[in-house]
């Protein structure tokens, strides 16, 4: 993706400490601190999961050692969480990131890594994994959030920054493609040379489709979880990252929450783990990328 | 889409959900928060005789009374506007005139600004919200009280944001003076298949502009801490000119940082009911000036 940058100036901060995408992120959510969950994953592994404080969450897997982590949590709605944290001391980077989901008392987690593909050591892979949240004096609940074809064929312009927004066409169950037909936003006011350099961006984008593979499953009615990893780029050019975004969404609000695993190529590959949210609009706006076969996948 | 071309009643496309979307100003508001369950505030606040205790039994509801009288249990709401950093509103239970407090409470600096709203309290204008700000700060154990306010602010005044509060919808806040306020001019025209609501209010909009050509309404603006503002717009001018418009409260605890807010609206909606709800916003400060704000002051002379 390209690099975002915050073409609004704002007078309260000329140089805003985050990075683009975390631009409008709400305040993190301290709810949990003090709770903790049973989890009964599909693996067939139990994970206990305490939240220490605010910041601390302590987890293991059943009858071995727990050790603690540094986590973050935004909240969706009254009874949906996304936690995500890094594990800390390993050889590689793992990420593990939690849709907790209270009003199934269901859980979904991704465990994403770097480090596990020899020919692009930045390339982050990941796991998705179902789960229910053991609640005393209840039954377990049999169902389970689920892969869900419902977003298919549907966009959605996501808001990041003052400056800075994406349009998101989720094409297929399994990918996802950037419009090409929408030119970056410019203030009002904007130079020339501005706009010269968003035409040249703009044309850079017409002779490049960016497709890559996606993840889309259903919580409940109108909330969504769906990601990414910006892998055709790295397979092409290894020296790229490709990084795993992975969000939870209602599409009600059309508000998202979500965090960016991986690293920062532009910056000594230094590692990027935070979390971010976006504000959206639907669109039906037909585009040049509609139509086009992949270069990248047998169709 | 720019904030001075507005579509009354264009509904906002969704083509997933099995429910229309919130829209208006609530579309981008954040999820409640449930953080301050369980906590007691012990509010010391200048001009009141004595200190209120404040206690959060759940996420929903509270107690609150003076030292040595009966606490009173209301039904209250908080969204937090920063880390540490919330704004609560409780309407006071079976009060003439209606009375809702807002809190913005800061757990840093343990520093607290109480917005006292009364919705009816001039027969003249029965729409009409007045506010009343108290500064103050919540005490720790075993400390004193901090002597360190929230305090009116003017570094606010000159900038402005373009607000977004839905796909659909955006305006301009013009802080145009210590005290008033204006929103940047927007051209308001109809949707082809807008509601019967929709178009009630768009006559309404229609009406006004003869003798509201502007909207300019008084304000006031406080710092919180460094990037975090509280203002208020109350929509004194409009209601005076047409008594059966306006007089709502616009309170917004703004994040100047991150341009984003969280605000609650009091007032009459159109309907008669009355309003007490969260609101939320995503923004962008702008450099352009907009045409309102080169009009002289007051547009509309005071009472």
């Amino acid at each position: 993706m390209p690099a975002p940058e915050n073409r609004y100036p704002n007078p309260f901060l000329p140089e805003a400490p985050w990075n683009g995408l975390e631009q409008f992120r709400e305040p993190l959510c301290y709810e949990l601190a003090g709770r903790a969950f049973h989890l009964v994953m599909d693996n067939g592994c139990d994970y206990a999961l305490h939240f220490l404080t605010e910041e601390m969450v302590s987890w293991g897997e059943r009858g071995k050692a727990m050790r603690w982590d540094t986590y973050e949590c935004l909240k969706l709605d009254d009874r949906t969480y996304f936690v995500n944290w890094e594990v800390t001391g390993l050889p590689l980077r793992h990420c593990i990131s939690l849709v907790l989901d209270l009003q199934g008392n269901l859980v979904t987690a991704v465990h994403a890594r770097i480090g596990e593909v020899r020919t692009a050591p930045y390339l982050v892979t990941h796991d998705i994994l179902f789960g229910a949240i053991r609640v005393p004096g209840k039954p377990l609940n049999p169902m389970r959030h689920a892969f869900t074809p419902n977003l298919v064929g549907q966009n959605i312009f996501w808001r990041y920054s003052s400056g800075f927004g994406i349009t998101h066409a989720y094409i297929t169950e399994h990918y996802l493609r950037v419009p090409i037909g929408q030119p970056r936003e410019l203030p009002e006011g904007a130079t020339e040379e501005e706009k010269r350099e968003r035409d040249a961006e703009y044309q850079r984008r017409k002779q490049h489709l960016f497709e890559i593979p996606a993840f889309y499953v259903k919580i409940r009615e109108d909330i969504y979880f769906f990601g990414f990893i910006e892998e055709t780029e790295c397979r092409q050019d290894p020296t790229l990252c490709g990084n795993s975004l992975i969000m939870v969404m209602d599409t009600r609000k059309i508000h998202d929450i979500g965090r960016c695993f991986g690293s920062d190529y532009e910056n000594h590959y230094a590692p990027q783990n935070f979390v971010f949210s976006a504000f959206g609009a639907f669109h039906q706006t037909p585009d040049l990328i509609d139509d086009m076969p992949s270069p990248y996948r047998i169709m | 889409m720019s904030y001075r071309e507005r579509v009354i009643g264009r509904e906002i496309f969704n083509p997933v959900s099995s429910v229309p979307c919130p829209g208006g100003m609530k579309q981008y508001r954040v999820a409640s928060t449930c953080e301050m369950a369980g906590k007691t505030l012990n509010l010391h606040l200048d001009g009141m005789e004595k200190p209120v205790c404040v206690h959060f039994l759940d996420a929903e509801n509270l107690l609150w009374g003076f030292p040595g009288q009966g606490m009173r249990w209301e039904t209250y709401e908080a969204a937090k506007g920063d880390e540490r950093l919330y704004l609560i509103k409780f309407l006071l239970a079976q009060s003439s005139p209606l009375t809702e407090i807002t809190l913005a409470v800061d757990e840093e600096s343990t520093r607290v600004t109480c917005v006292r709203a009364t919705l009816g309290s001039d027969r003249a204008h029965p729409r009409l919200v007045e506010s009343r700000v108290y500064f103050g700060a919540f005490r720790l154990p075993h400390e004193d009280v901090t002597e360190s306010r929230h305090a009116f602010t003017e570094e606010l005044t000159g900038k402005r944001i373009i607000w977004r509060y839905n796909p659909n919808d955006e305006v301009m806040h013009c802080f145009c003076g210590k005290d008033f306020f204006r929103l940047g001019h927007a051209e308001r025209t109809l949707a082809e298949n807008a509601s019967e609501e929709a178009r009630a209010r768009y006559r309404l909009f229609q009406e006004r502009k003869g003798v509201y050509p502007v909207y300019e309404e008084p304000a006031y603006y406080i710092r919180l801490r460094e990037g975090f503002y509280l203002y208020s717009v109350t929509e004194r001018n409009l209601n005076r000119l047409l008594p059966q418009q306006g007089g709502s409260q616009l309170l917004i605890l703004l994040n100047a940082h991150r341009v984003r807010y969280i605000g609650r609206v009091f007032g009459y909606r159109a309907d008669g009911t009355v309003e007490n709800d969260f609101i939320g916003a995503i923004g962008k400060f702008s450099s352009e000036p907009d045409e309102v704000e080169a009009l002289p002051f007051p547009v509309y002379t005071p009472e």
